[in-house]
């Protein structure tokens, strides 16, 4: 390759050698990319991305959404935490370095749910009965304002507790069927299922809301008082959200295809204490669908696999928590769960303290530079989404 | 090959512009390419290294005579009297005094570590390079490579605004 541009007596594979040593400072490497654009082209290349980053996949839990809360200071701005051994390094990131918004501001915009690069933010509302939503799409730095959302006689801050999904362009796409080559964002479906189960959708190609259906007839919620709405989970092109109904034993999953919008319920007789410990759905690591939650007494992480024909669980894999190279401490031993996704948990301890699981390896590593002491559950979003997509589409496209 | 002192196998290095080092040849089994040229018996007389200048050269064998294991014959007495970890604080500071060197000569250094095979060598010269990229800003990682910007002004802003999280 000819080096118009660049006057060093390096070789570009020596060069490459090198700059590989900045693969968990990813900032550091798009600041290389822009010395020259002979530089742009040696490391905008996914072969030597892929190198530096072998694990990434478009599925990676890269970090974390919440907003900035400082003792004594209001609820702040969102930012976004990367997870440890991130290729972001550490640091704590305003949403609006990553996301140029026209017109709007994100400073108050509350995180909701994230899937391949896309996050759904809540736009503040002034106390009207009108929901403004906005998808913030990281992989090329656009916010698309939604129209605003009319709740009807459902009050706005119920919307605190509904199951939010956002599906990308790829669930559309039929299982079993080749999703398309590129990482196709630009085209989202945003559902909402609130507590009476409304469900409200917009599709990005119609650019408009459905108007609200009631799921199912009044006899499936005559008896339910909502306990907890867990983030959606999707799974073979299926949203999933778990309820709790206060009234009937056992919990009650609500799914809906991504493609054709039909809707089903599953009830499984799960029976437990969960106000004491708050199951979620994840999906196990053969994508089964399956409940997760911390058992505080004995710090251990439960999976439970939710068998389809039967609507039974079984108990499949029970995770000792223990910080690396220590003995369990008073705060590992009462973690509670603030969200998990794709093998990825995250964990707030009795002293405040925020913990990252890894599943896979059951190790447990402390989550420095979180700048929400006071998180619950609805304040952190999982952000799933690839580094190496980001990346090119950051760089590579121009 | 000579030999100096008893034990000591010495190896003849020639730089291209005629230069001779004779080392050890421990010293110069740091050095993965010449290990490989010994062992496959290539290395009877002196050893031509290609486009390392006697300068430069000269100060790989310096970082070599430095690195050679002290645990072998060599510097045994050392090892026995000093306690590892100082032994490699002792080290580090070396190699911290070492590389401050200007940005020509590091370069040469990473080039020579690279052809050479020196993991050492490369890995402390890459990293002081790439310590030099993550902390300083774009203009300056630029004027350190001496790299001429070909971005048009309106692309690099553009890129600039849009990706804030990397110029933070």
């Amino acid at each position: 390759m000819k080096r118009a541009a660049s006057s060093l007596p390096l070789h570009d594979d020596l060069l490459l050698e090198i700059v590989t040593w900045l693969k968990d400072d990813m900032a550091a490497l798009f600041r290389c990319a822009m010395v020259c654009k002979l530089w742009r082209r040696l490391v905008a290349n996914p072969s030597f991305l892929r190198r530096c980053w072998p694990e990434d996949t478009s599925a990676s839990i890269t970090g974390f959404f919440t907003r900035e809360q400082r003792p004594g200071q209001g609820v702040g701005a969102p930012c976004f935490v990367p997870a440890p051994g991130s290729a972001m390094g550490r640091g704590c990131h305003a949403l609006t370095t990553f996301v140029q918004p026209t017109g709007q501001k994100l400073d108050h915009a509350e995180p909701l749910v994230s899937r391949h690069g896309l996050l759904l933010v809540r736009l503040p509302s002034h106390g009207s009965r009108v929901v403004h939503l906005a998808v913030c799409n990281l992989l090329v730095g656009e916010c698309h304002v939604l129209p605003p959302l009319k709740c009807g006689k459902v009050d706005p801050l119920h919307l605190d507790w509904s199951g939010y999904a956002i599906l990308s362009g790829v669930d559309s796409c039929s299982y079993n069927q080749q999703p398309p080559p590129s990482n196709d964002a630009s085209s989202f479906k945003v559902v909402i299922i609130d507590l009476d189960y409304n469900l409200y959708t917009f599709a990005s190609d119609k650019g408009s809301w459905s108007t609200a259906s009631r799921c199912f007839g009044d006899e499936a919620t005559s008896n339910y008082t909502a306990v907890y709405h867990g983030p959606a989970v999707v799974c073979r092109g299926t949203a999933h959200w778990l309820f709790y109904e206060g009234m009937m034993p056992g919990l009650c999953i609500v799914g809906m295809e991504a493609k054709t919008g039909h809707i089903t319920l599953t009830r499984i007789p799960f029976e437990m204490d969960d106000m004491r410990y708050r199951p979620c759905l994840t999906l196990s690591t053969d994508g089964t669908l399956s409940l997760i939650y911390i058992e505080r007494e004995d710090a251990r992480v439960l999976i439970w696999e939710i068998l389809d024909e039967t609507t039974n669980c079984l108990c499949t894999r029970s995770i000792e928590l223990q910080e690396p190279g220590k003995k369990l401490t008073q705060s590992i031993s009462s973690l509670h769960m603030l969200g998990e996704k794709y093998g990825t948990m995250i964990a707030q301890g009795s002293s405040l303290c925020v913990y990252v699981v890894d599943l896979e390896t059951e190790t447990v590593e402390e989550l420095l530079d979180w700048p929400n002491r006071h998180a619950n559950r609805v304040d952190v979003v999982p952000l799933q989404m690839s580094w190496l997509t980001f990346f090119l589409s950051r760089l590579g496209s121009r | 090959m000579a030999t100096r002192e008893a034990g000591k196998k010495m190896i003849m290095l020639k730089s291209p512009d005629g230069m001779e080092f004779e080392v050890e040849e421990a010293v110069a089994m740091e050095s993965q390419t010449i290990r490989k040229m010994i062992e496959d018996d290539c290395a009877d007389t002196a050893i031509l290294i290609p486009n390392i200048n006697s300068k430069i050269l000269s100060r790989v064998i310096e970082y070599c005579n430095k690195h050679v294991p002290t645990t072998g014959a060599t510097g045994a007495a050392a090892s026995d009297t000093v306690a590892p970890a100082a032994l490699a604080e002792d080290l580090k500071i070396w190699d911290a005094e070492f590389i401050k060197v200007n940005r020509a000569t590091r370069f040469n250094l990473i080039q020579a570590a690279s052809y050479l095979n020196i993991k050492g060598l490369l890995d402390l010269t890459s990293q002081t390079t790439i310590d030099t990229i993550s902390d300083n800003s774009l203009e300056e990682i630029r004027s350190f490579l001496s790299t001429k910007n070909d971005y048009l002004p309106e692309e690099e802003q553009t890129i600039r605004r849009e990706n804030q999280w990397a110029f933070q």
